[in-house]
């Protein structure tokens, strides 16, 4: 399983620098340690960066949200423009395709590395539930629910599952 | 001193005999018991010296004993102060930073460097270049944003069944683009749109225009491939049919008998081959029987034989409406509004459909106005500016029969004003003139028609003589209207 995590890494790595370089910038406002900051290494850190654990529910929250949120809006910019111009507009000019193509590839490896480590989304979930205000407890639940399940899946790749068949159920439109 | 070197020296003798010997003694025990005393107190005071060292001895001792015991435990406690452990995981160097927990592995300089760890250059350029990348991608789309948007109002078009206003919105943009930089999913729309509608040569030839032979090859191109060899079935099929009955059925000269029985043979001869379209020449029969005037039951008959003929529904738009046509005249409502249906099924734009069904309520035992009158508002809410607006005649006939003669009249002159005409339109308009009492329309529409070279239909004078009435007018399903 870490084999294939670890080669999911590798093909979708600029997803993966991308998610790396928002969880440094993130350590970094926040004043969070960073141990090391080499984001595809060939364990199960690869696409994150080593760090260590959030003191407060709001970093908590920050290291998690912030690279999935943006990992996920150029996902989503990205695939909608790929996905309109390769497979609803299926445009011919050459240039398109190959803007397209690249957008496709970028689009899905985002996605593939848009949630944090499991260590940090329980953490999260640590800090909140610990230290976090009622408020912060309600909001930030469902966020945990989703961050969690996308670490989780995330781990044993089946984010890569996902995307695969979501990204080729698009062929069909 | 003195006293011990008396003890030890000689005795000193004054006395001889018995007294002296008596004297002597006791004066030597007296002497004795002076030394032994004197003998014990030296002892005493070289125990007590003894003793004296001796307690001094012990007590240094005990001293260095406390001492190497403080040393131990100095050393115990320097081991367990400055434990490997106890050092920064990151330097080894410094002691750990515990006050921000026991078990922090970090100095608190390790902990300040880490704080400030530099980004990784290859994950900023990554960044650059997928924040590049989207702006490309969007920038791409914005500029196609127009061409997008109109492509998605006709694919919306098409997939609600408005296939006409769809064509039309597709063919606007294929008319700007080349092979190069055309949306194929346009491309293929049109075509398979155009198939549906049985337009085969307009699909194959924008599949000629955009497609490459390569393309075309490609397992998922397959169903385009399939219109283009369709295609040149149809093209082969009709030009059998044009060769052998064209003279029947451009001239209308023909021996009914005679082509009927050439056109089975060359069904039965297509059955074996498979060369032609099996629909399509039993659609040429129907046509030999149209032509011919047969009975409306045989040309429902014939119809049913083209749709048997086309089990995989390619040429609904073949017979669908003929079949509607048929079965209204049959003053059948039930089969007419289900292959009514079934033709607003692939086109919810197709006014001959409306047209034909509307005439189920004229030639059925339910003569109603206001059915046809429905239907011909439905006609005009789904035909756009690119379609013959034929609900206009709808509307007249709905009027004519509910006696309403001048909308009738207006709907009519708005009917031939937009779409294809014929004879029996001039007909009717001319008898909606005549019982709208409006004379000066009857000759102008008799001049126009005489103009093409026409004449106006025995119905119409019957009429205009008095011998027959509106409603008999439209409710002869074999009649001239």
């Amino acid at each position: 399983m870490n084999g294939l995590y670890i080669f999911t890494r590798f093909i979708t790595c600029p997803g993966a620098w991308v998610r790396g370089f928002f969880e440094h910038l993130v350590c970094k406002i926040s004043s969070i340690p960073v141990e090391d900051n080499r984001i595809l290494t060939r364990d199960e850190m690869a696409s994150h960066i080593e760090h260590e654990l959030a003191p407060t529910p709001r970093k908590a929250f920050a290291l998690c949200f912030v690279p999935a949120f943006f990992n996920g809006l150029f996902a989503f910019i990205l695939a909608m423009c790929s996905v309109t111009g390769l497979f609803y507009y299926e445009q011919s000019a050459p240039v398109d395709i190959i803007v397209n193509a690249v957008s496709y590839w970028f689009a899905f490896s985002v996605f593939v590395n848009s949630y944090p480590s499991v260590e940090d989304a329980l953490n999260m979930k640590d800090m909140v539930y610990k230290y976090g205000t009622v408020l912060q407890k309600i909001v930030y639940a469902p966020a945990f629910v989703l961050l969690y399940l996308g670490a989780f899946l995330e781990k044993y790749c089946i984010t890569f599952v996902i995307a695969v068949a979501g990204f080729a159920a698009l062929l069909m439109i | 001193m003195d006293e011990l070197e008396k003890k030890e020296g000689l005795p000193e003798t004054e006395n001889t005999g018995a007294e002296d010997v008596s004297e002597a003694d006791t004066e030597k025990k007296e002497q004795s018991a002076e030394e032994l005393i004197e003998e014990l107190e030296g002892i005493k005071d070289m125990f007590q010296r003894e003793l004296d060292k001796a307690a001094e001895e012990d007590s240094v001792g005990e001293m260095l004993i406390q001492e190497l015991e403080d040393f131990q435990e100095e050393a115990e406690l320097f081991e367990t102060e400055f434990d490997e452990s106890d050092l920064c995981q990151c330097c080894g160097e410094q002691r750990r930073d515990v006050s921000l927990g026991d078990d922090y592995p970090y100095c608190n300089d390790c902990r300040n460097l880490m704080k400030a760890t530099p980004f990784r250059f290859v994950g900023v350029v990554f960044l650059i270049l997928t924040m590049l990348v989207s702006g490309l991608a969007l920038g791409r789309a914005m500029n196609n944003a127009v061409e997008y948007e109109a492509i998605l109002d006709a694919d919306s078009a098409y997939s609600s069944g408005y296939v006409v206003d769809a064509i039309y919105s597709y063919q606007a943009y294929l008319s700007t683009k080349s092979a190069d930089d055309v949306s194929m999913k346009v491309v293929k729309n049109v075509s398979k749109a155009f198939a549906e509608l049985g337009y085969y040569s307009n699909a194959s030839a924008y599949i000629d225009q955009f497609f490459s032979q390569a393309q075309l090859k490609m397992p998922w191109n397959k169903k385009y491939a399939d219109i283009k060899s369709e295609y040149e079935i149809l093209d082969k099929t009709t030009a059998l049919i044009n060769t052998e009955f064209s003279a029947a059925l451009n001239n209308g000269e023909f021996d009914y008998e005679e082509d009927i029985a050439k056109a089975d043979k060359l069904i039965a001869e297509n059955k074996e081959s498979g060369e032609y379209s099996e629909s399509f020449l039993e659609y040429a029969k129907f046509l030999l029987m149209m032509v011919d005037g047969q009975p409306n039951k045989t040309q429902l008959e014939q119809l049913k034989k083209v749709e048997a003929a086309d089990s995989e529904g390619k040429y609904k738009w073949l017979y669908t409406n003929y079949l509607v046509k048929a079965y209204a005249r049959e003053g059948d409502e039930e089969n007419a509004k289900a292959y009514y249906e079934k033709a607003l099924d692939f086109n919810r734009q197709e006014m001959a459909a409306y047209r034909n069904f509307a005439d189920v309520y004229r030639f059925s035992k339910n003569v109603s106005a206001e059915k046809i009158l429905e239907i011909a508002e439905a006609a005009q809410k789904v035909c756009s500016q690119s379609s013959y607006p034929e609900y206009h005649r709808i509307f007249a006939v709905g009027y004519a029969l509910k006696g309403d003669y001048e909308s009738a009249l207006n709907s009519m002159a708005s009917y031939l004003q937009t779409c294809q005409a014929t004879v029996s339109d001039y007909n009717f308009y001319a008898v909606c003139a005549l019982a709208g009492e409006d004379k000066e329309t009857y000759k102008e529409a008799k001049e126009t028609l005489k103009s093409y070279g026409y004449e106006f239909g025995s119905v119409v004078n019957q009429f205009k003589k008095g011998k027959i009435t509106m409603e008999e007018i439209l409710t002869d399903k074999e009649g001239e209207i």
